[in-house]
């Protein structure tokens, strides 16, 4: 799993997203992918077969890091995690 | 609305060619998707964190001071989280709607005029297909790193790194230093070919700095008894759902995967760390003349020594030139800081020929370096497509497995550019636009028709560079920019 750094580094107050239904942790300034791996997903998506995928490039590039974002796909590492944010994981893509 | 010129990318050269920009009086506009001005090598942690001595080491520092007056409400506006999605040219246009440029900020599109356009977009990590290279886990070492750099997040437990370049060193050494735990480092050279650059004096001398830095990553590994492996590749990654081990094999002296030597390593995150590729899909779109570079990039953009394309007023600079640096984009920045200046006539020729002359002198001294780094490097074609085995996935998005594209090809005898390949495979077609197949493809229609890759056309680069939702083209702004 991954971890926060904490040493030398300060953060404000924690806000809350909902990550498959749960309440979880995030600090403002932090990007979707950073607030679910720290909260332990591994699986981002799941292509049109079913495999599993998450975050390789980290800069926008690959589109292995989309998740459901209330309701839209989205690069979580492109997006900065707002509070009460609703986000789906693992979910699978449809046909085109 | 338009401007004078727009910076696409804010790293080491965007950043560069806008300091002279505004001291010029040019005025200016820099889009970039990240948050924050700095690009990959100076990504930055997010405003509402407060990071002490973030980036100690003494290579980021020409990058931090171009920081420095970065991002500040001034003449120059930035755009920041904001994608281009199309660039256009309009030779018969008069001057500042020349180019056109269409934006996306957050699912909000607006367009942007503009007399010159500088691309200066970077690089990104060169993918390697292998079985499991898609398994959740299995990362670029770039990613890794910007994971530590920016968002102060260790991106797993137990890493192992494999690849051909040495940034995997510093990678691991930053890993550890956070905090994490690093399995290995796995070299496909010699250890000799790294000690080649290890002692090269010349090198030593010119690019002091960087050699110490890069030599201090390695001792503190050795010093932590981190393994450090060479002549060794990966050849395949394991897990349910998500990564637990890999194998890792020897590869013998003709360059050939030992299969029979195969062994097993535990780790939940694998770093990928075999080089850069140039980000060129914008100069493609706009119809920039670019050349194949296999070690240095792919598709690159050629230049003339003021960073000025074959399109007039369209001008490049930094990774999209051939990969060298954030020292070489830094001097490339400024060039076509100059050039532009020269063009709209803010800077006689004779004054930009005198400033440039130092700048071309340490561009030199950094492409010399840049040149030693990609040849030592440069993984090779061969050892690329060992990895790839026929149920390995050549386009990950649509899912095309190198065995159906070989199918493909089998069928098909008369194609032979990457675009048709494409329409026949369906490799490419995904959201990712083929930047993670593109090279890999190149290389197979090389292999498999016996021509060279720099005789196969390359993707279409087409709108919109990145995907987007239809509502968010529907909901175009046509008013102003902020
Ligand atoms: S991890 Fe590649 S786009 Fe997010």
């Amino acid at each position: 799993m991954a971890a926060r750094i904490t040493r030398q580094v300060r953060r404000k107050q924690p806000i809350s997203v909902n990550i498959d239904g749960e309440a979880s942790r995030a600090y403002a300034g932090e990007t979707v992918a950073s607030v679910l791996l720290a909260a332990g997903v591994t699986v981002f998506y799941r292509t049109r077969s079913g495999q599993p995928r998450g975050p390789y490039c980290n800069m926008g590039a690959c589109f292995e890091c989309q998740v459901k974002i209330d309701g839209d796909w989205q690069r979580a590492c492109m997006t900065v995690v707002e509070d009460g944010m609703n986000i789906t994981t693992g979910a699978r893509k449809s046909a085109p | 609305m338009n401007t004078e010129l727009a910076i696409i990318g804010a790293g080491p050269a965007g950043l560069a060619a806008a300091e002279i920009a505004a001291a010029r009086g040019i005025d200016t506009v820099v889009v970039d998707e990240q948050a924050r001005p700095g690009g990959q090598i100076s990504r930055q942690p997010p405003a509402d964190f407060a990071v002490e001595n973030w980036l100690p080491g003494s290579i980021y520092k020409p990058v931090k001071q171009l920081l420095a007056g970065a991002g500040a409400p001034g003449a120059t506006r930035w755009l920041p989280q904001t994608t281009v999605l199309a660039l256009q040219h309009d030779p018969a246009a008069p001057l500042p709607h020349r180019y056109r440029l269409l934006l996306n900020n957050a699912g909000n599109t607006s367009e942007l005029e503009a007399s010159c356009v500088l691309i200066a977009p970077g690089c990104y990590d060169m993918p390697v297909i292998f079985p499991g290279s898609n398994l959740p886990g299995v990362m670029a070492a770039g990613g890794i790193q910007a994971f530590v750099k920016s968002q102060q997040l260790i991106p797993g437990e137990r890493f192992l790194f494999v690849g051909s370049h040495p940034l995997q060193l510093i990678v691991a050494d930053q890993i550890l230093q956070a905090g994490g735990q690093v399995a290995g480092v796995v070299f496909a050279q010699r250890l000799s070919a790294l000690w080649s650059l290890l002692k090269s004096a010349p090198l030593f001398i010119r690019h002091g700095a960087k050699m110490v830095y890069f030599t201090r990553a390695l001792i503190r590994l050795l010093l932590k008894r981190v393994p450090i492996y060479f002549s060794r590749t990966v050849v395949q990654a394991h897990g349910d759902q998500q990564l637990q081990n890999v194998d890792i094999a020897a590869i013998g002296s003709s360059g050939t995967i030992q299969a029979g030597s195969r062994r097993n390593i535990d780790c939940d995150r694998l770093g990928i760390c075999f080089g850069f590729l140039a980000s060129s899909e914008l100069a493609r779109q706009v119809g920039a003349r670019g050349r194949w570079s296999a070690a240095g990039g792919g598709w690159i953009i050629d230049h003339d020594p003021w960073m000025s394309t074959d399109l007039p007023g369209l001008y490049v600079a930094g990774e999209i030139t051939g990969v060298a640096g954030a020292d070489a984009s830094i001097c490339e920045g400024r060039l076509a800081g100059l050039g532009i200046a020269r063009e709209l006539q803010k800077i006689d020729a004779a004054s930009a020929a005198r400033l440039a002359q130092r700048t071309r002198t340490q561009l030199k001294s950094a492409n010399l370096f840049a040149a030693k780094l990609l040849d030592l490097s440069y993984p090779g074609r061969k050892l690329l497509q060992q990895l790839m085995t026929e149920q390995s996935m050549l386009c990950k998005c649509e899912e095309v497995s190198i065995a159906d594209f070989a199918q493909c090809l089998a069928e098909n005898p008369f194609i032979n550019d990457a675009n048709a390949a494409k329409l026949l495979s369906r490799a490419g077609m995904g959201l990712c636009q083929g930047r993670y197949c593109h090279y890999h493809i190149a290389g197979l229609l090389a292999e498999t028709r016996g021509i060279r890759e720099r005789q196969i056309k390359p993707f279409n680069a087409r709108f919109p560079a990145k995907p987007l939702t239809i509502k968010s083209l529907l909901d175009k702004r046509d008013d102003q920019l902020p």
